[in-house]
């Protein structure tokens, strides 16, 4: 069975540690990389600057974004994936504490497949991140492309 | 000399003599070959010659021609009959009998009888000046040798009275007797129209200065003499206090050089704006935002500054409104993120604490974390409500028809999906329909239903209604409960964000859900009240614009 790589992009380290507590809940073993900022999150997905000659026909099976990050915010780093072949049809989660409608406007306008506002209640949060999984990682068919790269 | 006043010009003249002299000859010339012929066979014996014939003849012509028709004689005549057929004014000749012998076209044309009509009409039955009748006036010329520049009235064919301007002279013959009375008369109707047409023309600009929305005035020689009721009123004077000021009193200190400066400036002829803000000084010394134009204008005479003024007052105060609104929309974008960010750490991290250490700790430590949990819970609940406050406040309404029965309904049964156990009934009056935004709506619905839901949570039944009324003639739409109740004591209290009524031992909440719900009927122009008592439940009435 492929391994399956989740690119979490973070930059709150309590959120990094939270979410991957979420994350590691279950049974189902997913490697995670952690990313802290945009211009990280572009690095590792086309293989440049601290992530040169990272092999890039492994690519994340889901990407968990939040929207405010420093250098590149979350909504640019949708628009670079979604404007590049090879990064356009992995499923991006944006994951925030955002609710303001214009965020998800334009999130969604920017081909986000789902939005997910974190909750301060940490079970809640945990419930979030497990059906996420479960869908993302086990559910969803991805489209054939991405698989042969 | 007799003039004929009807319009004949040169050019008839000529014609006339041409005629005369080419016609003449040839009659003659017929006549005499007729006779040479006719003559003999009718045995006639007594024979002209055909000259002394055709010479005689001609000469008729010549006569015709010199005094009838003026040829080759100098033209005086001529001339004065065209001057007084195309001249403008009136002029009637008046005989010693008091009876018209001529009138010129203008007459004619003015009083709209034919000459003919005129001519022998006693002029006292056309002429009157003021009591005078036209004899009268006669009399008067004759003796005074001639009157000028009085007004009178002409009495037209079809009963109307023309206003004129007239004068008469006596005219004499060559012994100096008079003969009669000349009267020239200037037509005042076309004045007299456009005398009106000015006055209301005058009116009709006096009528939008004195209701024109910005304030008017004029300046010169360095104070007002001009200024309409608004200008006054922006500055809070009377029309007559302002007359004696002068605008740089009324300019804000601060900005006074630079008014005056620019005032030199535009003067000199250098390119500087006419149009500009300004803070202008009311009489009781605040001050009056104020967009004022200049343009230098002549009046009576002498350079003058045409001044207008609008207050901008109330544009500042929007323009500073959402300013402020864009702030809050800003800060309740950092609440909404960045303060649940930290939030979440705490309750998440106590969580973990919980379950992974939950075992080592003492009973104790157990509860405060679990107190830790439930307060950070609650902190989270109440940004949420805080910003769905703020948007209230800040969302464009988009009023459309919201079946209130139907949405009532739905709240009802997710409600009751949060406790199925409980014996609730919801009484929902039908078909009430309203103009309003339908989210913001839901709002107001979702909270004093849950209120309702909340505060009858303690009794084993309960019976919660959403119906409509009247009351003074209002729609008022009500939100009623048999639960916990208030004291009316507090009643003004239960909108006041944050203002609980109930301890959260009691019933949980945050305290803002009134509150919010005031926002929204008060923004849909709408009032909003309540009326309970402890134990017997408490009813909650609003109003919506009709």
């Amino acid at each position: 069975m492929d391994k399956k790589i989740i690119l979490l992009v973070e930059d709150n380290p309590d959120d990094v540690e939270l979410t991957v507590r979420a994350l590691k809940k279950g049974n189902i073993l997913n490697e995670i990389v952690v990313v802290r900022d945009g211009v990280e999150a572009l690095d590792y997905l086309f293989g440049t600057g601290a992530y040169a000659g990272r092999d890039l026909s492994i690519m994340p099976t889901v990407v968990m974004l939040d929207l405010k990050l420093p250098k590149i915010d979350g909504l640019e780093v949708l628009r670079y994936m979604r404007a590049d072949e090879r990064t356009k049809f992995i499923p991006v989660v944006i994951l925030t504490s955002s609710r303001e409608e214009q965020d998800l406007l334009n999130g969604y306008r920017l081909g986000a497949n789902s939005y997910i506002r974190k909750p301060v209640d940490f079970a809640q949060f945990i419930e979030a991140v497990h059906q996420l999984k479960l869908y993302w990682l086990i559910l969803n068919e991805l489209p054939p492309r991405q698989r042969t790269p | 000399m007799a003039y004929n006043f009807e319009q004949k010009t040169k050019k008839f003249y000529e014609k006339k003599q041409a005629r005369l002299l080419y016609l003449t000859p040839i009659i003659a010339l017929i006549l005499g070959s007729m006779t040479d012929v006719i003559f003999p066979v009718l045995k006639i014996n007594f024979v002209p010659p055909v000259a002394c014939l055709i010479i005689l003849i001609w000469a008729w012509g010549l006569v015709c021609a010199i005094t009838r028709y003026g040829l080759m004689t100098l033209t005086p005549s001529v001339a004065a009959e065209n001057i007084l057929a195309t001249m403008t004014d009136s002029l009637i000749l008046v005989g010693m009998d008091g009876r018209i012998t001529k009138v010129n076209r203008a007459t004619l044309n003015i009083l709209g009888y034919t000459a003919k009509e005129l001519v022998n009409k006693e002029v006292s039955s056309i002429v009157t000046a003021k009591a005078t009748d036209g004899n009268a006036l006669l009399r008067q010329v004759l003796e005074q040798g001639r009157i000028g520049s009085r007004s009178a009235t002409y009495l037209a064919k079809n009963g109307e009275k023309v206003p004129v301007l007239f004068s008469a002279s006596a005219v004499k013959d060559r012994a100096e007797e008079p003969v009669g009375v000349v009267i020239t008369g200037y037509d005042m109707r076309e004045y007299k129209k456009m005398m009106l047409n000015l006055r209301r023309s005058e009116e009709k600009y006096r009528t939008l200065v004195d209701h024109a929305l910005v304030g008017i005035a004029i300046h010169q020689d360095s104070r007002f003499i001009f200024a309409n009721e608004r200008f006054a009123d922006m500055l809070g004077y009377t029309l007559a206090e302002i007359a004696g000021l002068t605008i740089v009193e009324r300019v804000h200190p601060d900005e006074r050089d630079l008014i005056m400066t620019r005032a030199r400036r535009r003067q000199a002829g250098e390119n500087e704006p006419d149009t500009y803000e300004v803070r202008l000084l009311k009489k009781d010394g605040s001050v009056l935002y104020a967009l004022v134009s200049n343009a230098v204008v002549d009046y009576n005479g002498k350079p003058a500054t045409l001044i207008t003024v609008a207050d901008t007052t109330d544009t500042k105060t929007r323009i500073e409104l959402e300013q402020v609104n864009k702030e809050l929309e800003a800060f309740s974008y950092s609440v909404s993120h960045d303060l649940r960010a930290p939030l979440r750490s705490i309750a998440g991290f106590s969580r973990i604490l919980l379950e992974d250490y939950g075992d080592s700790l003492d009973n104790k430590a157990r509860d405060y974390l679990r107190r830790v949990c439930a307060a950070t819970q609650h902190m989270g609940e109440l940004i949420d409500d805080l910003l769905k406050l703020s948007r209230v406040t800040r969302v464009e309404i988009r009023y459309e028809w919201v079946d209130l029965s139907v949405m009532a309904h739905s709240i009802a049964a997710a409600l009751k999906e949060t406790a199925p156990g409980r014996a609730v009934e919801f009484i929902i009056a039908r078909e009430v329909s309203v103009a309003g935004d339908r989210s913001l709506l839901r709002v107001v619905l979702e909270n004093l239903l849950g209120n309702a839901w909340k505060f009858t949570s303690k009794h084993p039944r309960a019976r919660i209604e959403f119906g409509i009324t009247e009351q003074d003639g209002r729609t008022v739409y009500f939100v009623r409960d048999d639960g916990a109740g208030f004291d009316m004591a507090y009643a003004n209290k239960l909108f006041t964000p944050f203002q609980r009524l109930h301890g959260s031992n009691e019933f949980d909440g945050t305290g803002i859900g009134l509150a919010t719900v005031q926002r929204i009927i008060y923004r849909h122009g709408g009032s909003v009240w309540a009326e309970g008592e402890v134990e017997r439940g408490a009813t909650f009435y609003f109003t919506l614009k009709s």
